[in-house]
C-alpha cells in the first residue's frame, strides 16, 4: 500500500513519445522515491488546453473535461486526480467549479456524458503534482530523500501563468508565490528573488504568433542576476 | 455564416450590450466592469502593443454599440489565458474569459478577421484533439506549418529540422504519427457521441436566446 494513491491525468504532451515525455519520466522517478502511486486515469482525454475555445465554445469544453471526472470517479473511486501539465488542471479545474456551481451546465454536461455512457456523482478534487508534493507530504518530508543536495547553485524561480493564476497554489499570493522559492531550498539551492517570476511567457501565442510571443521573452531574462530560470509548468 | 450575422444584428438591434450578454460565453459580466484599467495595465501581451483595443476598451465599446469595430477586432485574439487581468479586477470580471467568448462569437458568426493565426490554432487544436480524443503532435504542427501553402510549410519544417532532430533523438518525437499512428483513445465512439449532444445543446441555447 503507497503512501499516496493518486487517479492520474498526465495531458497529452506527457504521453510517451511525445514532447514532454521527459516530464513523464521525471514525474515516475519522484514518484516511485517518494511512495506515491498515480494510476492513469483509463481512457482520459485531452482537456482542450486554453486555446480550444474558438472552436470548441463552452459546452463542449466543459463535457471533455467532465469525461475525465467520470471516468476517474468511477474506475478510481475516492483519489483526487492529479494533473502535471499546468494547463491540465486549469481546464479541469475551472470545469469543475463551474460545473459545481451552475446546474444548468451541469444537467446539459449529464446528458451529453450519457451519449458515452458516463455520469458524473461527485467531481473528485483536482490537484496540481506541484499542491500534492506541498500540501500533502510538506517540504520537510520532502528534503528526506535528498541525496546530493544542490549546494551553491542559484536558481530564479519562475512560476509563470498557469499554475499561479487563477488558482494558485497552497492559498499563496498570486502576486509573489514563494512556494517554488521554498522548493529549491528544500534540494538545497538558493533562490534568487526573480522580479518576473509571474510574468507570461507567451507561451499560448507561441504557435500562431511567434514574433508576439518571443517578444515576451528579452523583458523576462534580461531582469534575472544572469542565474537560469527554472519553471513547474510543460507547456 | 454571413446569414446568421444577419440575423444577429437585426435580432439585437442597437443593442449590442445584450448581444453580447446572451450570445458570448461570459458576455454577462461586461457591464459590471467599471473602467479602472487594471486590466489594461496587467496584459502582457499590450506592452507588446498586441492590442487595437486593449480590454477596457472593448468593454466600453460594447456599451457603446461600436458592433463592427469589436467584432472585426484581432484584439481579443492576442490573449495568451495569463488570467493576470483576472485575478486583480476588482469587480470580478473573469476578463480572459469574456474576451475568449467575445472572440468565439465574432469566429461563430463570420465576422473575425479572416486570416487570424490564433483562430486558425484554435480550430486546428481542437479538431486534431477531438478526433481521436488525444492531440496528435506531429499532425497538428503540420497542419501549422502548411496553414500557408506546401512552400511555405516546407520551409518552416525546413527551418526546425535540427530541432525536430533533437527530438526525435531525445524519444518526445514520434514521426509515426504523421502517418495516424498517434495515442488514442478506446472509446472515441463514445467521445464523438457526447461532443455531438453537446454542440446540439449548446446551439439550442443561443437560438433559444436569439428568439424576440
Amino acid at each position: 500500500m503507497a503512501r499516496k494513491e493518486y487517479a492520474f491525468y498526465p495531458g497529452c504532451s506527457s504521453q510517451k513519445g511525445a514532447s514532454a515525455s521527459n516530464y513523464l519520466t521525471s514525474v515516475a522517478s519522484m514518484c516511485k522515491t517518494l511512495d506515491i502511486k498515480m494510476t492513469e486515469i483509463p481512457d482520459w482525454n485531452c482537456c482542450g488546453a486554453s486555446i480550444s475555445y474558438a472552436e470548441s465554445g463552452e459546452l463542449p469544453r466543459i463535457a471533455i473535461n467532465a469525461r475525465n471526472f467520470a471516468l476517474a470517479e468511477t474506475n478510481l473511486p475516492g483519489q483526487d486526480i492529479v494533473a502535471t501539465c499546468a494547463a491540465c488542471w486549469l481546464g479541469s479545474r475551472e470545469s469543475k467549479e463551474r460545473l459545481e456551481h451552475n446546474s444548468g451546465l451541469m444537467a446539459d454536461t449529464q446528458a451529453a456524458l450519457k451519449e458515452a455512457g458516463l455520469r458524473i456523482k461527485v467531481i473528485p478534487e483536482i490537484r496540481h503534482m506541484v499542491e500534492v508534493l506541498i500540501e500533502d507530504l510538506g517540504y520537510d518530508e520532502l528534503k528526506k530523500p535528498v541525496k546530493k543536495p544542490l549546494n551553491g547553485m542559484k536558481f530564479a524561480g519562475y512560476v509563470g501563468c498557469q499554475t499561479n493564476r487563477p488558482f494558485g497554489i497552497s492559498g499563496e499570493s498570486f502576486e509573489n508565490p514563494m512556494y517554488l522559492d521554498r522548493l529549491i531550498e528544500t534540494v538545497g539551492g538558493e533562490a534568487v528573488p526573480y522580479d518576473q517570476k509571474v510574468t507570461c511567457c507567451g507561451g499560448a501565442l507561441a504557435f500562431s504568433e511567434p514574433e508576439r510571443s518571443q517578444m515576451m521573452w528579452p523583458r523576462r531574462r534580461s531582469r534575472t542576476s544572469s542565474k537560469p530560470p527554472m519553471t513547474a509548468a510543460p507547456r | 455564416m454571413s446569414d446568421l450575422n444577419q440575423k444577429m444584428s437585426a435580432r439585437y438591434q442597437n443593442n449590442f450590450l445584450k448581444e453580447i450578454e446572451e450570445q458570448a460565453e461570459m458576455g454577462e459580466w461586461v457591464k459590471m466592469c467599471m473602467q479602472c484599467g487594471l486590466c489594461s495595465g496587467s496584459c502582457p501581451t499590450q506592452f507588446q502593443d498586441g492590442w487595437d483595443h486593449p480590454p477596457q476598451e472593448i468593454f466600453m465599446m460594447i456599451r457603446a454599440g461600436k458592433r463592427d469595430e469589436v467584432l472585426q477586432s484581432s484584439s481579443m485574439w492576442m490573449c495568451t489565458s495569463c488570467y493576470n487581468c483576472y485575478v486583480r479586477c476588482p469587480r470580478k470580471v473573469p476578463v480572459t474569459h469574456v474576451m475568449h467568448g467575445i472572440a468565439e462569437y465574432a469566429y461563430r458568426i463570420g465576422q473575425s478577421p479572416k486570416n487570424q493565426p490564433t483562430q486558425h490554432l484554435s480550430k486546428t487544436f481542437w479538431d486534431n484533439c477531438t478526433k481521436s480524443g488525444r492531440v496528435n503532435e506531429v499532425k497538428l504542427t503540420q497542419t501549422l506549418y502548411f496553414k500557408d501553402g506546401i512552400a511555405s510549410g516546407i520551409k518552416k519544417a525546413m527551418e526546425m529540422q535540427s530541432v525536430a532532430l533533437g527530438l526525435v533523438k531525445s524519444g518526445r518525437l514520434n514521426l509515426l504519427e504523421a502517418l495516424g499512428i498517434s495515442h488514442k483513445c478506446k472509446d472515441i465512439k463514445g467521445i464523438h457521441a457526447m461532443l455531438a449532444k453537446a454542440n446540439e445543446l449548446e446551439a439550442q441555447h443561443k437560438a433559444d436566446k436569439a428568439k424576440a
